[in-house]
């Protein structure tokens, strides 16, 4: 008989939902603008188009199958095909940045590891729970440092915003390096031995609204860049669920 | 293994390249008359020594009136000279009028042994062919020669191209291409590349074999055809493409607007650094200043409109100030596809609109565009090596896709606007 999850309650629906969107939204990327794997493929392993491509779409249909699947806690096979195929993403976005290479595979940290904590069982309930403080972390850690770098995107996003005409570049690269400080706190505190609920509710928060951004600034149809970032929220979220004074094992 | 024709084909390449290498290059450390003759072999081999190779003309502001001619050398050179003039001199020292120091010359980051020379120059006069050698300690090319910009309304023709970055023999292929465009058209004014010259703009020895490769688009009789640099993904944050194109319209900031002539504005844009903000306002700034230009094109890598990959920022920053000013086309990379999408005007089509035209094809595998992409209805895709022409006259602007094989795709032409 399969051995009840590491998590569970509603900590394991957000971080399910976490899982879900991140393959949702991966699978509708590779759809629609093709993904880093089929670049990877076709461009520096050199592999044919059609190749290159029928794996890519191959991979998006599935984990656009798998999605569901992952808030039923025996589908464990599921959440770790789902993680290895983003992994995979993660690690070709690396391969093939042109900047801030070995930011990449932080930067997408709750992508991959938030399906890979739902595979684990309930035996190892510490080391899921590190998992999901190191994911949070990582995600916030790698923004933060490309925020401080000044990443243009980033920029760009601010003076995207409403009050960002009035807001100025300068101005925007200054509160741009505020958010990145804020981001490495935030990363730092995840990791404390001793959890702090407040620093979850942040990072749930801020990763929700930074997610949100990409629809404020690109519109309706950047959904999936939306949707594909959620799991920067809902990994934090998760946490603060785990965390809650209800629950029996809130101390790690 | 090889057949016995291209065996003796290979023999007589290199036969006549040894040839070559020893009446190009001779030591003269005293004199400056020892000029490579005009046959010398280009595109074939790296820098040696303080040989002067991998010339390039670069236009950024003022093209009637300046540019900055750039060679590299294989070791560090003390005199780096450039002679110049409005008669040809066949490469007599001597003989030139003008005699201009390196304004510029420093070591490549990244590379142990080549080293970059720039000579700005200025106060040019426009529609003029200048003649020019290049000399280090004593070394001394053949003798080149470029056309500066007209400053007047006469018709205007550009290359325009992207991504020559992973594909070596079909970026050579491009490059003759180019070059056979430019023998057979002598009012060719310039060629504005893209951007992502290289695979890791950061690696010097891609960036070198690019400028040995960019040597082929030089015409048998000497002209070389100015470059109009653009900021690719693949030198995002690299220092090498400032030192390779003299720091074009800044250092970092790789942004600026080039008269073509009196009625042809072109600006370059960087997608590498922020869209919004300053760069945004130069933008805005240059298409208010230049509203009654009759021909305004805009030049960046990566698109607005892409025909395979998602929109960059330059949609939400851009497009709206094109929309403005109704610019009349816009000029992206990144793709390696061949796309010119419908006029656009508010995300729809619209006769008024502006029309994207690219998307890369100068040495990079080509991909299958996503044609069913509502902006290619009344527009056209391909995938296949290519450089666009664009001319500009008084009646119309014309865009052509040329493929590697000198066939046109595509031909496209616009009237002028009520400006």
């Amino acid at each position: 008989m399969m051995p009840p999850p590491a998590i569970h309650g509603p900590a394991r629906t957000a971080l399910a939902a976490a899982a879900a969107v991140a393959c949702v939204g991966t699978a509708v990327r590779q759809l629609l603008y093709g993904g880093p794997v089929f670049s990877w493929l076709y461009f520096e392993a050199d592999w044919t188009e059609f190749w290159a491509l029928r794996i890519e779409r191959g991979a998006s249909f599935a984990l656009l199958a798998l999605a569901p699947l992952l808030f039923w806690p025996r589908a464990r096979a599921a959440a770790a095909l789902a993680s290895a195929w983003l992994f995979a993403v993660a690690l070709c976005t690396s391969a093939l940045a042109a900047r801030h290479e070995v930011l990449q595979l932080p930067a997408q940290a709750t992508r991959w590891l938030a399906p890979l904590a739902l595979v684990l069982p309930l035996t190892a309930r510490l080391p899921a729970r590190w998992l999901l403080r190191v994911a949070a972390a990582a995600v916030f850690a790698a923004h933060g440092v490309e925020a401080l770098l000044g990443e243009p995107l980033f920029v760009d996003y601010l003076l995207g915003l409403p009050a960002g005409s009035t807001l100025g570049q300068k101005w925007a690269e200054a509160l741009l390096r505020l958010i990145g400080g804020v981001d490495l706190l935030a990363a730092a505190c995840i990791l404390l031995p001793k959890p702090i609920r407040l620093c979850a509710a942040w990072m749930a928060l801020w990763g929700l609204a930074t997610a949100t951004l990409r629809v404020v600034f690109g519109g309706w149809g950047a959904w999936p860049e939306t949707v594909v970032r959620l799991a920067n929220g809902l990994v934090p979220l998760a946490l603060w669920l785990l965390w809650s004074p209800r629950q029996k094992d809130a101390s790690c | 293994m090889l057949k016995k024709p291209s065996l003796l084909a290979t023999l007589a390449v290199l036969a006549v390249a040894a040839a070559a290498a020893a009446l190009g290059v001779v030591t003269a450390p005293k004199t400056l008359n020892a000029e490579q003759p005009a046959g010398v072999v280009l595109g074939e081999k790296a820098p040696e020594g303080a040989t002067p190779a991998q010339w390039r003309v670069i236009w950024t502001s003022n093209p009637a009136t300046s540019a900055t001619v750039s060679w590299t050398t294989a070791t560090r050179t003390r005199d780096n000279l450039l002679l110049l003039d409005t008669q040809p001199r066949g490469g007599k020292a001597a003989e030139y009028a003008v005699k201009q120091a390196a304004t510029e010359s420093y070591q490549y980051t990244g590379s142990d042994e080549l080293w970059v020379h720039h000579v700005r120059l200025a106060d040019l006069k426009p529609a003029t062919k200048y003649y020019f050698a290049t000399a280090s300690d004593g070394r001394a090319s053949r003798e080149f020669y470029f056309t500066t910009a007209p400053e007047d309304d006469v018709p205007v023709r550009f290359l325009y191209g992207g991504d020559s970055r992973s594909d070596r023999d079909a970026r050579r292929l491009m490059n003759r291409r180019i070059r056979t465009l430019a023998e057979e058209d002598p009012g060719l004014l310039c060629f504005v590349h893209g951007g992502d010259y290289v695979h890791d703009g950061d690696k010097m020895d891609q960036w070198t074999e690019w400028m040995t490769d960019h040597e082929l688009t030089i015409c048998a009789d000497g002209r070389v055809l100015p470059i109009v640099p653009t900021r690719g993904n693949h030198e995002s944050g690299d220092v090498q493409l400032d030192q390779v194109f003299d720091n074009p319209g800044g250092k970092g900031l790789n942004y600026f607007a080039t008269r073509l002539s009196s009625q042809v504005l072109l600006v370059t844009l960087d997608t590498e650094i922020s869209a919004g903000g300053e760069q945004a306002e130069f933008l805005r700034r240059t298409l208010k200043d230049n509203a009654k230009c009759r021909w305004q094109l805009a030049n960046y890598h990566r698109p607005a409109y892409p025909a395979v990959k998602e929109p960059s920022v330059a949609k939400q920053h851009w497009v709206p100030i094109f929309e403005e000013f109704n610019l009349d086309c816009a000029l992206e990379s990144d793709g390696h596809t061949i796309k010119r999408t419908c006029a656009i005007r508010a995300d729809k089509p619209a006769d008024d609109g502006v029309v994207y035209i690219g998307e890369g094809g100068l040495g990079v595998k080509q991909r299958t565009p996503e044609n069913d992409r509502w902006y290619f209805k009344d527009g056209v895709t391909g995938a296949n090596h290519h450089v666009q022409r664009v001319t500009a006259d008084k009646d119309s602007l014309k865009v052509e896709t040329i493929l590697h094989n000198g066939k046109v795709f595509d031909t496209w032409q616009r009237s002028p606007r009520k400006r």
